[in-house]
């Protein structure tokens, strides 16, 4: 490899990408990407549903007994619970309406009630409405059976807030039910039906010779730290090396890669464009972890960034841009347009997010098979295992060097064949290629 | 000695033979003429002589060398449809290129061959600000500033106005002088007639010419008849049905007859004298551009007289 090109090439696509409105654009849009979900949650909190809802309520139990203690609840929650201190409305207001259950002998009756109460519900007249079988007293029989359930039927998939009620309020109706033969006083059965509360509780710190649980910020610290990490390696990997792909088609288009592949080989100059773009993907991290480090310093937290995963982060960081890099490179030599690399660009996309599908899982348990798994995988090696490195348990020495390994590996495989490809592609003029010519020009360079 | 030996090279791209069996010797220090009519393997053999394209048979020794890497530095070229980064500062763009043949190029020196192209105010400015002929000239300049000895241009002068194409040409000249080698694709006749020491014309991929103009007229022969006749309209009408005539151009001042090799030429003046009065009669060589129609060209319109 001629460095002295490779450098000058490297530096041109540095500089050209540094000078872009793309990339200033990017800069000022990714700490909003980032901040955007903690933004909604903010707007989310002053934007909260106050609207009134009716509720319709069929009660088959003998006597219709747990209405009254339903009717009360909602009561409650009207009184206390949809506003603020100083007044202002945070939550909805619920009506319930009693309804006559229909015969339960006559199904066709109770089916004309439920089609009715449905029709109300479809028309945004009714929120829900409830039934609560007519043996949910005494508890016996199929649990599962109509009789036994209370049935809460609606459109609105994403409200809880009426069916929490529900929940928090008639086990309680129903124990005092049942327990009211015991002759024990009202008081005595809140008393033993009362559930212990379980809690969520950091480690034991101790400053100034006090000895004081974690604050809720120290808990959630290794959390925040390793997802704001993969976030900021998985952006500004994007940032950085995705413009290669209209980079190299304009390169084509404008015949500049006649010119350039007359004083430089197709590999270096593919090399000169990982570079420049690893080069924009450490910019932009440097900016990105002064400014995350700013914060975890300003909250106290700066202590669960250490030295070692910042080291594994930077290394990833720039295996990942030269991965990424290298599919972009070899999907705009493929292509003649920008509509062609789109298609193109659709399975490098899914395969290059996938371990953020992850996500979740990963956070949830990062010792599972699977995340040990995602983490030991070389194309989500990166995402997973800067997670499990950051996150406790941590992982043990070994894993890491192991996944370094893997996706270094993986990272010249992929350099290998996307210069194969670049080398053909590059200079291919009218007719894009497709994926068997891809694979060919791989294969056979 | 020569600066670019061509053996028998064949290109084949998707079944399409671009250049078959081409085979060519460029000596040092000359200007080589490039013809031929558009798809005929031009720039595809410029390509495999730039390091771009490999042959897929056959042998390209470059200043003496067949490795691929060896001579790039001292090799330019510059292509047909010109490529220049729209974004980017003239003055670096200049300083890329020429860093890409392992140059470096001082801002003395940038200013210096700007201001040699009239392009001294501009380079500061974007590419994209460019007229194409400033870009042009620009292309040329990143093609040069490194000083090499073989240079490759594919259609140097196409798109020029004709003050931009004498400065070209002058440039061209200036680098041979320098003792640099050209090798150039035109399809401009009057510039490669004026411009090479030797002229190629390839066709359909093959060598169909290959010499200096002389030698290229000599084997074409001097089989036309260049003249001036002046007369009824009609007269100049009746021109291709004179015997031994086996085509006519007709230049509006000026007639050209291309005459069969047997064709009796005084006897042609004679039947010339008898439509009209012959203001000029000269025996001369088809020009380039002559020998460029015969070859490439549909076939001759008018039939030949009866009797030849």
């Amino acid at each position: 490899m001629n460095m002295s090109k490779t450098l000058a090439v490297a530096s041109r696509e540095y500089w050209a990408a540094v000078r872009s409105k793309s990339f200033l654009i990017g800069l000022i849009l990714m700490p909003v990407w980032m901040g955007g979900g903690l933004l909604a949650a903010k707007l989310g909190e002053h934007n909260k549903d106050t609207s009134t809802y009716q509720i319709a309520i069929i009660d088959r139990t003998p006597g219709e007994a747990l209405y009254p203690a339903i009717a009360a609840a909602v009561a409650h929650h009207n009184r206390y619970e949809i506003a603020d201190s100083n007044g202002k409305p945070t939550g909805p207001v619920f009506v319930v309406e009693p309804i006559i259950p229909a015969d339960p002998g006559a199904a066709a009756a109770v089916a004309t009630q439920r089609l009715n109460l449905s029709q109300r519900v479809r028309g945004g007249e009714l929120l829900a409405f409830v039934e609560i079988g007519k043996n949910v007293l005494d508890g016996g029989g199929n649990p599962f059976s109509d009789d036994n359930i209370i049935r809460y039927s609606s459109n609105r998939l994403t409200f809880y807030e009426f069916i929490n009620l529900l929940r928090e309020a008639i086990p309680s109706a129903v124990y005092q039910h049942r327990f009211a033969s015991t002759g024990l006083s009202r008081e005595k059965l809140d008393q033993m039906l009362r559930t212990p509360a379980v809690t969520q509780s950091g480690l034991i710190e101790q400053h100034g010779g006090q000895v004081t649980f974690e604050s809720e910020s120290k808990r959630a610290a290794p959390l925040i730290v390793s997802v704001v990490m993969i976030m900021i390696m998985f952006m500004v990997a994007m940032l950085g090396t995705s413009p290669m792909v209209g980079n190299v088609i304009e390169e084509k288009q404008l015949r500049i890669a006649e010119v350039l592949l007359g004083g430089i080989r197709p590999f270096d100059l593919m090399m000169g464009k990982l570079l420049g773009g690893c080069g924009v993907a450490l910019t932009l991290n440097a900016i990105f972890c002064i400014g995350a480090y700013a914060l975890a310093w300003r909250f106290g937290v700066a202590g669960d960034i250490t030295l070692e995963s910042f080291g594994w982060f930077v290394f990833f960081s720039v295996v990942t841009t030269f991965l990424y890099g290298s599919l972009f490179a070899a999907t705009g030599s493929a292509c003649t347009n920008i509509k062609e690399a789109q298609s193109f660009m659709a399975p490098v996309m899914l395969l290059i997010a996938l371990p953020l599908f992850f996500l979740g899982p990963m956070i949830t348990n990062p010792t599972s098979n699977l995340t040990v798994g995602l983490s030991m995988f070389p194309l989500s090696a990166p995402i997973a295992m800067m997670l499990r490195i950051a996150m406790p348990p941590g992982v043990p020495t070994w894993q890491p060097l192991i996944a370094a390994a893997g996706v270094l590996l993986a990272t010249i495989f992929c350099v290998w064949a996307a210069g194969r490809i670049f080398r053909v592609g590059i200079l291919m003029q009218g007719k894009g290629a497709n994926y068997s010519t891809v694979m060919r020009w791989m294969l056979r360079g | 000695m020569y600066a670019i030996e061509v053996e028998h090279v064949t290109k084949t791209f998707d079944g399409h033979v671009a250049v078959d069996d081409l085979s060519l010797r460029v000596p040092v220090g000359s200007v080589y003429g490039f013809i031929g009519p558009n798809g005929s393997g031009k720039t595809t053999t410029l390509r495999m002589i730039a390091r771009i394209l490999y042959p897929d048979r056959g042998r390209v020794a470059v200043l003496g060398s067949d490795d691929h890497e060896a001579a790039s530095d001292r090799v330019s070229y510059l292509p047909e449809e010109r490529g220049l980064y729209r974004q980017m500062k003239v003055v670096d763009v200049l300083r890329f290129f020429a860093r890409l043949k392992g140059f470096s190029a001082s801002r003395a020196e940038i200013q210096r061959w700007l201001e040699r192209l009239d392009l001294a105010k501009w380079g500061q400015q974007k590419v994209e600000a460019l007229s194409k002929g400033m870009s042009q000239k620009v292309q040329f300049i990143a093609t040069v500033i490194a000083e090499p000895d073989l240079l490759l241009l594919d259609e140097p002068f196409s798109g020029l106005d004709p003050i931009n194409a004498e400065v070209m040409r002058e440039l061209v000249l200036e680098q041979v002088r320098r003792g640099a080698t050209v090798l150039l694709s035109t399809h401009d006749m009057a510039m490669a007639e004026n411009l090479c020491d030797t002229i190629l014309m390839i066709h359909r991929g093959k060598k169909v010419l290959d010499g200096t103009l002389r030698q290229i007229q000599e084997d074409h022969g001097r089989d036309v008849l260049r003249v001036r006749l002046s007369g009824p309209p009609q007269a100049r009408q009746k021109l291709s049905a004179l015997p031994g005539v086996m085509q006519v151009t007709d230049f509006g001042n000026v007639q050209e007859l291309r005459t069969a090799p047997d064709a009796d030429r005084q006897n042609i003046l004679a039947q010339l004298m008898a439509l009209g009065n012959v203001e000029h009669f000269e025996v001369a060589s088809p020009s380039l551009h002559d020998i460029f129609l015969r070859i490439a060209g549909p076939a001759p319109s008018a039939s030949p007289a009866p009797g030849v």
